[in-house]
């Protein structure tokens, strides 16, 4: 079996040589949010760009703030989201990282994540005449059979849409195959996070937030499947031989991409992050042995962002325990509204529950909203505070 | 006999305590910072030294804590402030569940248990507003001395808002005010109100175990203005040390030498 390493380097290649490829082959491009039903899309050989993650290369290559200085150039305010900047800062930054994305033919948008993306990607459409496609999912909650119409009709348009606009037919096999590869990879990605519930943890955070561009460039593919078994089998290869006298962390929301280590540099083996919930909102509920419509319309309905204050609370608390951590921090992103929405009731349920937790405030993407002592003083007072 | 020191490397002010065997403070020393963080600390550590009857070979041990702690190149080991003033807050007043510190940069509002550890602490948003800098810039402003502040603002006689606690807009609203007549007490008190807003906020973020006493630490808390305003936002009596601007240094002694203690024991 190749290595996680090579896989994960393969994956990234061909997403990146995709929309150049793409164009050679004169296959269509779109620029898709990252919980788009992208199964639908590839099934109807679309290839699918995501520029959030895009944005996060960027500011992990360090160049978030040059690209968010550059889209003062086309008057965005700095309050916006800073994926979206990095984007728009793309346009009017002479070399950004790979070229830039490829001027995609279709903009496929949702609101099951995030309140601002079609916002983005309609004033995307607006300024560069391009189609755009958005799908409403209702916010959601455990009567799904009320909303299921509603979403498999947007479907339906979204496949005539694109038919429109590429001459393609969907492909019912590749779809099918796409949502069974999806499911497995999803159930891997949740294996990898459980094999940190061990003492001491086999998994940094760090090594399991950079594992997650598989499950969006790859997911429907064998290759994420591939890069997922991968790396389990590496990591229960390991025995860590490290101290188990260590304060188990929960990070509640995203991680920092602008820092080398994906979160500030104050953790260290007696001291360490065993879960990021945020990357376990790639984990979508794909039903058991279901390839239509209906598995996605479950999966991408009930993401993370989409769900109610009292089941994501729920949510958190019950990972807490099951990873058996000592204390929680909570990520205020200023970029992102609906997480911030999450962190004071948040706090309240853990404190009931005698969780210590603390807030520290930064952005996802922009480094100029670190401010790197600010944020290691509340850390570590956290760490003494556990320790005492 | 033998003595702890405790230094405090804040962000405007060095502050050292020197504590004796019973956590009697026997010496204290304040400074204005200097760049040079380490070299301010030693030059408040001779003057302590020459101010005082102790002897330098007396002292068995330095704790350091604040903004600079990691600066201090002559300490035995660092603590955060939180733990800092935790610990000097409840050695001070026991029956303190809540202690709050409005330092140069930093403010915080720290919940205690009845035992004096630490359950939760909220510290202030990334800008200034809330902080002992806040006071800084807008005094100047005013053309006052910090140390104005208290007596002034008791002269107030209508309350003003100042709609925004940034630091810089309030600025630019105080130029405005003075520019309009408006008498720099009620401007004084009316930052007194904007610094109290943002506390509160914190005070209200913060998981407390209990209504127990709350404790104002650091030297903003000798501006009796402000002790009075905050008071009022929290409908609570705030309890003032008699050296708030020691709270951090002295429990930074007090913590080193109950680890020695402990040490000892084991």
């Amino acid at each position: 079996m190749a290595s996680s390493k090579s896989i994960l380097a393969k994956i990234f290649a061909e997403y990146y040589l995709s929309g150049a490829q793409a164009r050679q082959e004169g296959r269509p491009i779109a620029y898709v949010t990252a919980f788009t039903p992208v199964e639908i899309l590839r099934a109807m050989d679309v290839v699918c760009l995501f520029p959030e993650s895009y944005a996060v290369v960027c500011s992990a290559s360090n160049k978030s703030q040059e690209m968010i200085q550059a889209s003062t150039m086309a008057s965005f305010s700095q309050d916006l989201c800073s994926y979206s900047l990095i984007s728009f800062g793309a346009d009017h930054y002479p070399r950004p990282p790979y070229g830039g994305l490829p001027r995609p033919d279709m903009l496929i948008a949702t609101n099951n994540q995030c309140g601002t993306t079609f916002l983005w990607f309609k004033l995307l459409s607006q300024k560069q005449n391009i189609p755009l496609f958005i799908i409403d999912y209702p916010a959601a909650n455990p009567n799904q059979s009320a909303t299921r119409p509603y979403i498999e009709e947007q479907y339906k348009e979204l496949i005539k849409f694109v038919q429109k606009h590429t001459d393609r037919n969907i492909n019912t096999q590749e779809l099918n195959e796409q949502i069974i590869c999806s499911r497995k990879a999803c159930d891997l990605w949740l294996r990898l996070h459980e094999l940190n519930k061990e003492v001491p943890p086999p998994l940094t955070a760090t090594e399991i937030v950079d594992s997650l561009f598989p499950m969006l460039a790859a997911k429907g593919t064998p290759s994420a499947c591939d890069f997922y078994e991968a790396l389990i089998e590496e990591k229960q290869a390991i025995r860590n031989e490290n101290s188990t006298d260590s304060l188990r962390l929960l990070w509640h929301g995203y991680p920092m991409w602008f820092l080398r280590k994906r979160f500030p540099d104050c953790f260290d083996d007696a001291f360490q992050v065993v879960l990021n919930d945020y990357t376990l909102w790639w984990n979508l509920d794909y039903p058991d042995e279901q390839g239509d419509m209906d598995a996605l319309i479950s999966a991408y309905s009930k993401t993370y962002l989409n769900r109610t204050l009292n089941h994501k609370i729920d949510w958190v608390d019950a990972l807490a325990r099951d990873y058996s951590v000592d204390g929680v921090i909570c990520h205020a992103n200023r970029s992102c509204r609906r997480a911030l929405a999450d962190i004071v009731p948040l706090r309240d349920r853990l404190h009931k529950k005698e969780i210590p937790s603390v807030i520290i405030e930064s952005d996802m993407a922009h480094a100029g909203c670190y401010s790197g002592e600010q944020v290691k003083l509340r850390i570590e007072s956290f760490r003494e505070s556990l320790s005492i | 006999m033998k003595y702890v020191l405790g230094i405090d490397a804040g962000s405007s002010y060095i502050k050292l305590v020197l504590i004796d065997e019973q956590q009697k403070t026997v010496a204290r020393n304040i400074i204005k910072r200097g760049a040079d963080i380490d070299a301010s600390c030693r030059e408040s550590y001779n003057t302590l030294l020459n101010t005082s009857p102790i002897d330098k070979n007396d002292i068995n041990g330095i704790m350091a804590t604040g903004y600079g702690r990691k600066q201090v190149t002559f300490c035995n080991e660092v603590i955060t402030e939180i733990t800092a003033l935790s610990v000097g807050g409840f050695t001070v007043a026991p029956d303190v569940r809540t202690i709050i510190d409005i330092g140069g940069q930093d403010s915080k509002v720290i919940a205690v248990d009845t035992s004096g550890k630490v359950v939760d602490f909220v510290m202030n948003h990334k800008c200034s507003a809330g902080t002992g800098k806040f006071l800084e810039v807008t005094s100047a402003s005013l053309g006052v001395t910090i140390e104005d502040l208290g007596r002034l603002s008791q002269a107030a006689d209508t309350r003003l808002r100042l709609s925004s606690t940034c630091t810089v807009f309030a600025e630019s609203e105080i130029v405005s005010y003075i520019a309009r007549g408006v008498k720099k007490e009620n401007i004084i008190k009316a930052l007194h109100a904007a610094i109290s807003g943002q506390i509160v906020g914190l005070f209200h973020q913060v998981n407390s175990v209990d209504d127990g006493k709350i404790l104002l630490a650091g030297g903003v808390a000798l501006n009796e203005g402000l002790v009075h305003e905050l008071s009022g936002w929290l409908n609570r009596e705030v309890l003032v040390p008699e050296y708030p601007q020691y709270t951090g240094a002295y429990g930074a002694a007090i913590y080193l030498q109950r680890k020695r203690k402990d040490r000892k024991t084991d």
